[in-house]
């Protein structure tokens, strides 16, 4: 990133390209070979049971035949998870700017989310379930919940960066403050807003597992409870690889996302000074 | 436009600002408060071009604020064309021109240049609109810049794109807080010579604030030297040197005894 500002019209050439993604996954790719190595070593020099922990290539092996059943329960899980994360995101983030703007109503209520955050969500999952039934709402509202309070204080911390020099010149400029809102303390607010889109995804995968836990009869989740009942390891492993695949993925788009919309971070720290 | 230029005194010149017993006490009700300006009286005119010097911490900033109705004085008034600086800052008659550029990075050199239009209501994709921007641009000389982005360009670079945001809505007063104190050396003495080419084509009434003695004499009509805490107009001195001014200036017997007896001022305040 550094050099960003030296030589904006060559576009580097893929075979430059793909020497550079080489160069940044080299030693991560290289760990996970030798992790996945010393894994099935272990498990081979001890004995270890299946039940216990099978060996890497056990698991990739067994998915054969399961793809059908896992994409099922996959389809389910990712669909709790993407409303959960989408009604929080947007929940918090409205929320965030709102009280970013409005001072005393920050001060009113944000101790009281201080409080609610600290609570686990595992603990209003049964009244999720009084209130909505044992269906997929109180899983997407689990979701929600997770996703909602780091999106929150994400958002306020965002639409609070703008700085005083900025905010005097648009006041100079007579601008009114909506136009303050819309055209400075929004910009200034991406990349934060960015940040808890990004965390919220682990999170709403916690959410929509542990609600299906308490409340689901498909997802993963119900899944890993069901292996986890049976002692059926290789099941339980599939699932927390198809999660983690899921994750993984929907995390990297959103990299990708950010760094083609904010091509101004990084090279003057967000906000409007140097 | 000078005293010889225009044949007369300036008393008789039109008067565009008049600060009026003007002080500004911080944190009035805390355990400190900062008597930051004290019983300020300054009338500036028509197309005046006044420099305020001082030690730091003697209340330029806040001086200039008050101007721009950025802050309000705890006492006394304002008058900017026999209006408050709120009307004059809401009619758009004011720029203000900060010590840092504030460009706005997610805009590119011509959208920050195209702000302040903006703000005011113009339609940014009307070609006078657009036409008006290109111009000011170039006359900053960054014609070849205008779709760049900021983070692209160099402090001097950056600062006039500043001057040309200030400049392109074609306001009335220019209030400049060391816009160049950032810049390197050269950088600061070459945006200097720009600013006095720009003073010397589209007159504007102009209080600059400054450190730099040599240049608020190479560039001013008046220097006024404030002295801190409370910040207090000290002293306030006519620069009676020929107008189109140009390096030659810089050579003249009066420049140079000017610029030495305010070194002198400027030197003796900060030693009390
Ligand atoms: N917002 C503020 N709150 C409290 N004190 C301030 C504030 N701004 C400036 N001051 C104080 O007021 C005095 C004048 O400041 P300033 O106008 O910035 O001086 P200058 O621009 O000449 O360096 C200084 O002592 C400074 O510390
Ligand atoms: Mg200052």
């Amino acid at each position: 990133m550094a050099t960003d500002t030296t030589d904006m019209a060559t576009t580097p050439t893929l075979g430059r390209k793909i020497a550079g993604v080489i160069d940044d996954y080299k030693y991560p790719v290289g760990f996970l070979l030798f992790f996945l190595g010393v894994w099935t070593l272990g498990v081979r020099a001890y004995s270890v049971p299946t039940y216990v922990l099978p060996a890497p290539a056990e698991i990739v092996l067994s998915f054969e035949g399961e793809l059908g059943n896992l994409w099922g329960h996959t389809t389910v899980t990712l669909y709790e998870a993407f409303l959960g994360w989408v009604l929080g995101n947007v929940v918090g983030i409205s929320l965030g700017a709102v009280m970013a703007e409005f001072q005393t109503l920050k001060r009113s209520i944000y101790p009281y989310m201080v409080v609610l955050r600290s609570l686990p969500v595992i603990a209003f999952a049964p009244l999720l379930i009084i209130w909505m039934g044992i269906n997929q709402g109180p899983i997407i509202a689990a979701a929600t919940i997770t996703t909602f309070f780091p999106s929150l204080v994400n958002s306020i911390a965002g639409f609070s960066s703008t700085d005083e020099l900025a905010r005097e010149l648009m006041h100079s400029l007579n601008a009114s403050r909506w136009e303050v809102f819309r055209k400075v303390k929004l910009y200034n607010a991406f990349p934060y807003i960015f940040s808890a889109l990004r965390i919220s995804v682990a999170l709403t995968f916690v959410g929509a597992v542990v609600g299906e836990w308490l409340a689901g009869n498909q997802g993963l989740g119900y899944l890993i409870l069901v292996a986890n009942n049976q002692l059926a390891t290789l099941l339980l492993f599939r699932a927390l690889l198809v999660i983690g695949i899921f994750s993984t993925a929907w995390f990297g788009l959103l990299v990708l996302v950010e760094s083609y919309l904010i091509d101004w971070e990084n090279q003057s720290g967000g906000g409007a000074t140097r | 436009m000078s005293l010889d230029e225009t044949g007369k005194s300036t008393t008789d010149r039109e008067r565009r600002i008049d600060i009026d017993g003007v002080s500004k006490i911080y944190g009035i009700d805390t355990a400190n408060p900062v008597r930051a300006l004290e019983d300020i009286n300054i009338d500036i005119y028509e197309n005046e071009f006044v420099s305020v010097i001082g030690p730091s911490g003697c209340g330029k900033t806040t001086l200039l604020k008050c101007l721009g109705d950025i802050i309000q004085p705890t006492n006394g008034e304002i008058r900017i064309d026999n209006g408050s600086a709120a009307d004059a800052r809401q009619r758009n008659q004011v720029s203000f021109f900060f010590q840092e550029d504030v460009l706005l990075p997610w805009r590119t050199v011509m959208e920050n240049v195209l702000l302040p239009l903006e703000i005011q209501g113009a339609d940014t994709s009307d070609s006078a609109v657009r036409q008006q921007a290109k111009d000011t641009i170039e006359t900053v000389g960054l014609s070849g810049f205008k779709d760049n982005s900021p983070q692209q360009l160099s402090g001097g670079m950056r600062q006039r794109v500043a001057l040309a945001r200030g400049f392109v809505y074609d306001p009335k007063i220019f209030l400049m807080d060391e816009p160049f104190a950032a810049l390197d050396e050269l950088t600061r003495r070459k945006m200097n010579r720009e600013l006095l080419r720009i003073h010397q084509e589209i007159q504007k009434t102009t209080v600059f604030v400054t450190h730099h003695i040599a240049e608020a004499v190479w560039l001013s009509d008046r220097v006024i030297v404030l002295s801190p805490l409370p910040g207090e107009v000290h002293d306030m001195v006519e620069i009676d040197l020929p107008r189109p001014r140009n390096e030659d200036t810089r050579g003249l017997q009066e420049f140079v005894e000017y610029e030495e007896s305010l070194t002198e001022t400027v030197m003796a305040l900060d030693d009390e």
